[in-house]
């Protein structure tokens, strides 16, 4: 069955959608490094290809799609109910990951280890599920990871010519869309995490820069990569960062525009041309795993980091890496990466970290930040510490938590959505941070690791028992559907042109009203 | 290398003149040294068997190369003759089985059937390493010895290989093992979905070529009459009955906690059965499934054997049983004499010998069968008449009349007395009509000339010091001294009273048996006592039949080492097994966490020893009483969320390898607190049902349905074998549902 016909208005409300997503998804160059006229060019060349082959592609080009929302900007009609065999336009079996399918220009790309040292991008068409391309790599030595963590963590990115895909052991890598044949590649150092948590940061892309935050407990790095080339364009250490994961988002508010970056104690915003610090709200907690949501000039934040104010991280390797429990660290109870910063913090050389050494040898002294758990609204733009001036809204919470370390938030008409362990959910007003409702369930018992999604009026929850919850949009908890799709489920789904594509733990499945 | 040389010459011949002189230079270099690199492997290591060496003897020496292959990235080569020049040398075998030890011969020390070494030795001038041993199957275990020696740790799971490299050094080894405990016996099969019976073939003989690698040399497959591992016809009744798991089945698809560890099927099954609709079908993979077994025993030199109940028949056959109250299992599906039946009755000594003969016709390879004495209440009234049967044959009078045996049961419930006693005259009718089946001549004659031998399990500490003079001459003794460890142990004084001079006897170790079920029970410090006892009293061995083998890793690796190192205590065999794998700072953190399993073990030992049993009503019960939440279930849990603790610092710790483990004994331990975190909430749920108080019920039973999911969870997250997968299966069903079910309706 031919699927909906492209028309004119449906491509002008995609075009109409927020500033913020059109220039993440860098339909078109605006790069002041180019002539007009190439500009142009390009942007004809793309647009008659973008026109010619699928016109009425929707895409969803990184993480969580438009600016990392998780929002569709279509209108096209999406199933409530499904499972593997019911709505499924088509699905394919692939190697395991946890990374999110991309789709760009009626393509989709997903990564897999396709086996056990071999790491797999690949290339399907997205209406049909016939497969395009293929790409495989050695990985080498795999690092220590720990599960649910896949090896083949990272969401890849898109600009419509690339795909920018990152892997622990190899880098960052540019395919070619059409044919998947490598770009370029550039080393980029492997993260460390004392915990072994493993790699899991995204790239996305904006203005021809390929932006990566690798936020680990060694050397936290914010890079840019030029997207033709992978040339370095610039890279800011952020060494008062410990291991996380927040993917960075764009901003435009007062002004001008932020690339705003989510980490231990810090909401950062980044200059993108230079990737010089402009702001920073100091407001967020020691682990940040979860990733921003940015509408309106606006930035919203739910985390959880484990224990009170005061758990700073000597607390979590007291109680995880000192194996022998006598309070003190000797090198041997950590990770090799970390001994050469071990005996930097043995200030007194006497064999073992203790004490204030302890305090600031993986924290920064600058940022002893502890755990707990908050949302917020913080107002965009802006230089210097914002904390006094731009937060709207913070709810902070020690009992009865409604956000997740791990899952994003939603924010989806004048609603912020969170879920967590358990399928208890939330609900709050964007605008006053008013609940809606707080810790309902959404009858979905178990583990969330994907963050929620929306579209067409309704919000899909991906369980981690493969169970998809479907919710109503609206500032009522209304449970449409709960879908099975039979294995465990930790990325994010993606949404374009009225298909879900649903990444679970082996395969991927497309599912869509139009399948019969 | 020839062929890789040529290889090599070839890249720089070509390389385009316009390369500069220096540049092509350094280019030919770094090519040189790649080839170079990549020619020369690990070191050289030549293994040598003999020309007619056994078929263990040759399997010992290509055990050797796989293990030194992935130790030292060896270069290894297995012949018939010691080469002229070789790297390494081991050579396999004695000297009656490998001309190449003939020199060795004068100082060979004698070996039992069950000695082996490893032994640095100069054979002229060259300096060679011996594994070898009494018998082809003890050479294997000096094979496996080797492997030891060098880190490689064996666990039921798998192997732990070092996580440090390790030095190629093959002087100065001078080890000798003599068994301390002759007989060391893994049961298998049962009919338990939390057990053996749940595991596919292909399991089986993993787990069977680890217990190998344990030095395990007796495996029984144990059936029970429900099971479709016979087909016989017995006076025109034919056999009909053949299910697993008494036929139950567990569904596990739809929301079903813990769910990914079943890989998208929608039932939990064995493997083996998938598809098998009819009995026939059953019949016949259940009896390939067995063979298999069998012939990977015998192939592995372990010793196989059958476990049955002969009193037990498929019901089909009521028809052939005297009396009107014949005994019945819950299912309805066997069948065993009532009180109508008289001990003496030649058709059911017929009936218990067809039996017999069709399991030896179908398994004809195998060297002895357990039988299981059984309790029949309803032959207590002939108990007496049994005991004068025994009586003139053994004088078993003189050594304790038929009153003493019955007044020394004691209890504080006078019902539970009067049960035992009932139970204890059922046995005593039993023992004589057992001594009546196995003095039957040529019972265990099979066709092909070899006769198995009989021993007899399930029987009664009272009898210890009676074993001479209940069984027949030859027929050994499979003992029990309680169903958990504990106990077992506070008992083992009763040990000293068996004439093990005279009749062979194994201690059955009540080790993560089904009755103990689902949360992890361990006391190294009661294993270690009963084997100091074992050894003290002169028995001949032990038996391990466990369901759930999840956490056996080490109590079967300090039994495998203990059986040939008496002097090994279990925290230096935790020590022993870990710190080469996991590093020694790790081995004192499991040891602080196997600890903490020890006193929840006793927790549960004192006041509710089925409490992790598998029974439909295993979670539901608890929410029909209105008693309050039992203190100790809180101590357990912090227990065992305690215990979990310190195996994630193990695992945080265990950088470089065998992470397996420790994540899974962190997570084991992360179900068990869950699930008495399940048990408390459902109890509350309960009382504020009984109270009327909806609202703290509901939310309870929420706790309480979500406690569950994350304890099945936690162990899908690590499953790793069919038992672990039968325990969600089971606790889906037993426990997840009905309480979704029951949270659902109100």
């Amino acid at each position: 069955m031919p699927f909906r016909l492209a028309t004119a208005s449906a491509f002008r409300s995609r075009s109409d959608q927020r500033l913020s997503h059109r220039d993440t998804d860098m339909r078109g160059s605006r790069t002041q490094q180019h002539g007009f006229s190439e500009v142009l060019l390009r942007t004809c060349l793309l647009a008659g290809l973008f026109f010619s082959t699928q016109l009425n592609a929707e895409d969803w080009r990184q993480f969580r799609g438009p600016n990392a929302s998780g929002v569709a900007p279509g209108k096209y009609p999406l199933p409530v109910e499904f499972s593997t065999t019911d709505k499924v336009k088509w699905s394919v079996k692939l190697g395991d990951s946890v990374a999110c399918p991309i789709i760009a220009g009626g393509r989709v790309f997903v990564t897999a280890m396709t086996a056990p040292e071999k790491f797999g991008v690949l290339c399907f068409e997205a209406g049909t599920g016939k497969p395009l391309w293929t790409r495989e790599f050695d990985t080498g030595k795999l690092p220590r990871i720990t599960p649910p963590n896949s090896q083949a963590s990272s969401t890849p990115a898109t600009d419509g010519n690339r795909v920018y895909v990152y892997f622990s052991t190899l880098g960052m890598l540019a395919l070619d869309v059409a044919d998947g044949k490598t770009a370029w590649q550039k080393p980029v150092p492997q993260p460390a995490y004392l915990m072994d948590w493993g790699a899991a940061s995204s790239p996305i892309v904006y203005h021809n820069m390929v932006f990566f935050n690798q936020d680990d407990d060694l050397n936290p790095v914010l890079y840019a990569f030029d997207a033709a080339t992978g040339v370095e364009r610039w890279k800011t250490e952020r060494p008062e960062m410990l291991g996380g994961y927040a993917i960075p988002v764009i901003c435009e508010a007062n002004g001008q525009t932020d690339l705003v970056v989510a980490g231990t104690g810090m909401l950062k915003g980044y200059d993108p041309e230079t990737g010089k610090e402009r702001w920073n709200c100091n407001t967020l907690l020691r682990t940040i795993m979860t990733s921003p949501v940015v509408r309106d000039g606006v930035i919203y934040l739910a985390n959880q980091s484990y224990g009170d104010e005061k758990r700073t991280l000597k607390y979590a390797l007291l109680e995880w890496l000192d194996t022998d429990q006598n309070g003190k660290m000797e090198r041997t109870e950590l990770p090799k990466e970390f001994w050469k910063r071990f005996d930097l913090s043995d200030k007194d050389h006497n064999g073992v970290i203790e004490g204030d050494e302890l305090d600031t040898a993986f924290q920064s002294s600058q940022n002893q930040v502890g755990g707990g758990s908050n949302i917020q609204a913080i107002k965009g733009g802006g230089t210097g510490n914002v904390t006094a001036t731009n937060v709207l809204w913070l709810n902070n919470y020690k009992l009865k938590i409604p956000a997740s370390n791990l899952v994003s938030p939603l924010v989806v008409g004048d609603e912020l959505f969170v879920v967590k362990k358990g399928g208890l959910s939330s609900s709050f007003d964007i605008k006053t941070g008013k609940s809606n409702w707080e810790l309902a369930r959404i009858k979905n018992i178990g583990d969330y690791y994907a963050s929620p999604v929306a579209g067409d009026g309704k919000i899909y929850v991906v369980g981690e028992n493969g169970f998809v919850v479907v919710l109503e949009q609206g500032p009522k908890l209304n449970v449409l559907a709960k879908n099975d799709m039979g294995e465990s489920c930790v990325a994010t789904p993606a949404i374009a042109d009225g298909r879900i594509f649903i990444r679970t733990r082996e395969h991927l499945y497309c599912i869509s009203e139009e399948a019969k | 290398m020839p062929s890789l040389f040529f290889k090599t010459v070839f890249p720089w011949q070509t390389l385009p003149a316009s390369v500069p002189t220096l540049s092509r230079q350094l280019l030919l270099v770094t090519i040189g040294l790649l080839f170079a690199t990549q020619a020369v492997a690990g070191p050289r290591v030549d293994v040598v068997v003999g020309p007619k060496a056994t078929a263990l003897e040759r399997f010992a020496a290509s055990e050797v190369a796989v293990q030194f292959k992935k130790l030292f990235d060896a270069d290894v080569k297995v012949s018939e003759q010691v080469p002229a020049e070789a790297g390494s040398l081991i050579l396999i075998g004695s000297p009656t089985t490998n001309p190449a030890l003939q020199p060795l011969a004068a100082t060979w020390p004698k070996l039992s059937d069950q000695g082996h070494l490893i032994r640095s030795v100069k054979l002229g001038d060259r300096k060679v390493l011996v594994a070898g041993g009494g018998s082809p199957v003890a050479t294997l275990w000096a094979a496996y010895e080797l492997g030891h020696h060098f880190g490689i740790r064996y666990a039921l799971y798998g192997d732990m290989y070092p996580g440090e490299p390790v030095e190629l050094k093959l002087d100065g080894i001078d080890i000798l093992l003599e068994p301390t405990l002759r007989s060391r016996t893994w049961w298998t099969i049962g009919n338990s979905p939390i057990g053996p019976e749940s595991w596919g073939q292909a399991d089986q003989e993993q787990l069977l070529k680890q217990l190998a690698k344990l030095k395990f040399n007796r495996v029984v497959l144990w059936f029970d009459a429900s099971q479709p591992y016979l087909d016989f016809e017995f006076k025109g009744v034919k056999k009909q009955t053949g299910v697993v798991w008494r036929g139950e089945r567990f569904p596990v698809d739809g929301d079903t906690g813990g769910r990914t560890a079943f890989h998208g099927a929608k039932f939990f099954e064995n493997p083996d059965f998938t598809n098998k609709k009819t009995y026939g079908e059953r019949v016949a993979a259940a009896t390939l499934r067995a063979r298999g077994i069998i012939e990977t025993c015998r192939k592995l030199g372990m010793s196989p054997g059958l476990g049955i109940e002969p009193l037990e028949f498929p019901r089909e056959f009521a028809s052939v049983l005297s009396g009107g109250d014949k005994e019945k299992d819950l299912q309805l599906l066997t069948v065993s004499p009532g009180t109508g039946q008289k001990i003496d009755d030649a058709r059911l000594m017929e009936l218990v010998q067809a039996q017999l003969q069709a399991y030896l016709k179908t398994y004809p390879n195998v060297d002895f069968i357990s039988l299981t004495l059984p309790a029949p209440v309803g032959w207590a009234n002939q108990a007496e008449t049994a005991w004068k049967e025994l009586d003139p044959q053994t004088r078993l009078g003189k050594s304790k009349t038929f009153e003493n045996l019955t007044t020394i049961l004691d209890s504080p419930s006078p019902a539970v007395v009067d049960a035992k006693v009932k139970m204890l005259k059922g046995k005593i009718a039993s023992l004589a009509f057992f001594k009546r089946l196995l003095t039957t001549k040529d019972l265990g004659l099979v066709a092909d000339g070899h006769t198995v031998k009989f021993e007899v399990n399930g029987i009664f500490p009272v009898f210890f010091p009676l074993l001479d003079k209940v069984l027949p001459p030859g027929v050994a003794a499979r003992n029990s001294l309680d169903l958990n460890l504990l106990p077992a142990t506070e008992k083992r004084s009763l040990m000293k009273g068996v004439p093990t001079e005279r009749v062979a006897s194994s201690l059955s170790l009540p080790l993560a048996h089904e009755v103990v079920g689902v949360l992890p029970q361990m006391s190294g410090s009661a294993l270690k006592s009963l084997v100091d006892e074992l050894r003290e009293s002169g028995w001949n061995g032990f038996e391990l039949n466990c369901s759930t083998i999840g956490e056996m890793d080490f109590n079967a690796y300090y039994l495998s080492r203990a059986s040939f190192q008496s002097e090994l205590n279990t925290q230096q065999a935790l020590t022993m097994m870990l710190a080469p794998t996991l590093g020694e700072a790790s081995a004192g953190r499991t040891w602080k966490a196997f600890e903490e399993i020890e006193q929840v073990t006793a927790l549960i030992d004192k006041n509710d020893f089925f409490i992790g049993a598998p029974h439909k009503n295993m979670v539901m019960q608890y929410y029909q009483s209105s008693e309050p939440v039992p203190e100790w279930w809180g101590k357990a849990q912090e227990l065992y969320f305690s215990a979990m603790n310190e195996m994630y610092r193990v695992n945080t710790r265990a950088r470089e390898g065998n992470r397996e483990f420790s994540l899974y004994l962190a997570r084991r331990f992360e179900f068990a607190g869950e699930y008495l975190g399940c048990l408390m909430a459902v109890r509350r749920a309960g009382i504020a049902k009984s109270k009327g108080d909806t609202e703290t019920q509901m939310a309870e039973l929420e706790k309480a349905v979500e406690s569950l999911n994350s304890a099945l969870n936690a162990l899908a997250a690590v499953a790793r074998s069919n038992s672990d997968r039968g325990v969600i299966a089971v606790l889906n069903e037993y426990g997840y549902r009905p309480l979704k079910k029951e949270l659902e309706a109100e």
